[in-house]
């Protein structure tokens, strides 16, 4: 007993105390915050229905949803699929290809992502696995916002579609450290309009913002990438993540910071069961 | 007599002039210094502005163009800007836990 408690005090000192209450926390928190996080949701919008959150506001808005049924006789984003496929299957110039640097081919995974990488003790998005394939094999990382990499990650959206969001916090401080800070950044004012992202997508959500509805947070990444007519192109996570901060009159963050990787850690790990839906479109 | 004396004042005028302008221009150049430095502590907190970079954008071109008075005011206004926003983020170090689902 002498022995534990001179160990324990040894760790304190060297600073290695609060991995033993991350530890015990990573276990049942996070679990417990995502189950109250979407029982919100539901008590607040009864009517929809959990696999449809994955549609945003077309979930909660009957106009919008008659709009949405229209636009999808011919889905805005039927030109990334086909571009996304191509500039996947294309070899790079040593040969290999993306295929080759992820499971199952990176076919049916993206309800996986992000994932806690233990290597680097950070977040990795699915656009930052892409990058780093391309990387790894000699070819120029792509830009993150819309272009080939929204395409590329709509073509593997699309291959998920209708498997639920299954985003694992693996028993790791850092990981739940990552949690934690995409969770405070969810939730903080920023801008000088003092929005936090639950400003809109929690306590708003459903309602009118001038001429938009406000998809509820549940599930408001499953349709990513998404087409949205106000931009007149494909976006990914990292353009709406950059977009939202400036509508905010924030200062964006550069596409792809550690804050916004882990607020999509958050957010997809708040949204596990919700089904993937992407590619989407958006007004 | 009267000559003498009106180029007297104008010269004096002009000499005053030119001190005021000198005195509100290195006044600009602090404040923006000034406003400046708010504003990078304001980016390392990812705490940062829009209207803080419109701000000291204005009071550059304004200061490049001689318009000191107007670097002045979007100097000024680009500090309280910075300075609000970095007190904003001290704020939400503790307020954000108010606003999680629970």
């Amino acid at each position: 007993m002498a022995i534990a408690i001179a160990a324990i005090a040894a760790l304190r000192l060297m600073g290695a105390a609060p991995l033993f209450a991350a530890d015990a926390a990573s276990a049942s928190r996070p679990d417990a915050e995502r189950k109250a996080f979407q029982s919100f949701f539901f008590a607040k919008f009864p009517k929809v229905e959990k696999d449809d959150f994955g549609n945003g506001p077309y979930a909660v808005n009957a106009g919008m949803r008659k709009q949405w049924e229209e636009i999808m006789q011919f889905p805005p984003y039927d030109f990334a699929l086909d571009e996304g496929q191509q500039a996947w299957e294309k070899p790079f110039a040593n040969g290999r290809k993306y295929a080759d640097c992820f499971e199952n081919g990176g076919l049916g995974i993206r309800q996986t992502y992000p994932r806690f990488d233990a290597k680097t003790g950070q977040v990795e998005t699915l656009d930052g696995a892409i990058n780093r394939c391309r990387v790894e094999n000699g070819e120029a990382p792509l830009a993150w916002e819309t272009g080939t990499m929204a395409s590329i990650i709509a073509y593997l959206a699309q291959t998920s579609r209708g498997k639920p969001f299954d985003i694992s916090i693996p028993d790791d401080p850092r990981a739940l450290a990552a949690y934690d800070r995409g969770k405070e950044f969810f939730y903080s004012r920023k801008g000088q309009l003092g929005f936090s992202c639950a400003s809109c997508h929690v306590v708003a959500s459903g309602e009118r913002l001038r001429g938009d509805i406000l998809a509820p947070a549940l599930g408001i990444l499953a349709s990513f990438p998404i087409y949205r007519s106000d931009w007149g192109s494909m976006g990914t996570v990292s353009r709406r993540f950059t977009s939202c901060s400036a509508q905010t009159r924030a200062v964006p963050l550069a596409d792809q910071d550690e804050s916004y990787r882990d607020l999509e850690y958050f957010l997809s790990y708040m949204s596990n069961g919700i089904p993937i839906t992407g590619p989407g479109t958006r007004p | 007599m009267k000559t003498s004396a009106l180029l007297l004042f104008l010269a004096i005028s002009g000499a005053t002039c030119s001190a005021a302008s000198a005195a509100s221009e290195a006044s600009a150049r602090a404040s923006l210094a000034a406003a400046k430095s708010e504003e990078a502590k304001a980016i390392a907190a990812q705490a940062a502005w829009t209207a803080t970079v419109t701000a000291i954008s204005a009071a550059d071109k304004a200061l490049s163009a001689g318009d000191f008075e107007t670097a002045q005011q979007q100097a000024d206004e680009a500090l309280a800007l910075a300075k609000r926003s970095i007190q904003q983020a001290e704020e939400q170090k503790s307020v954000w836990r108010d606003a999680v689902v629970r």
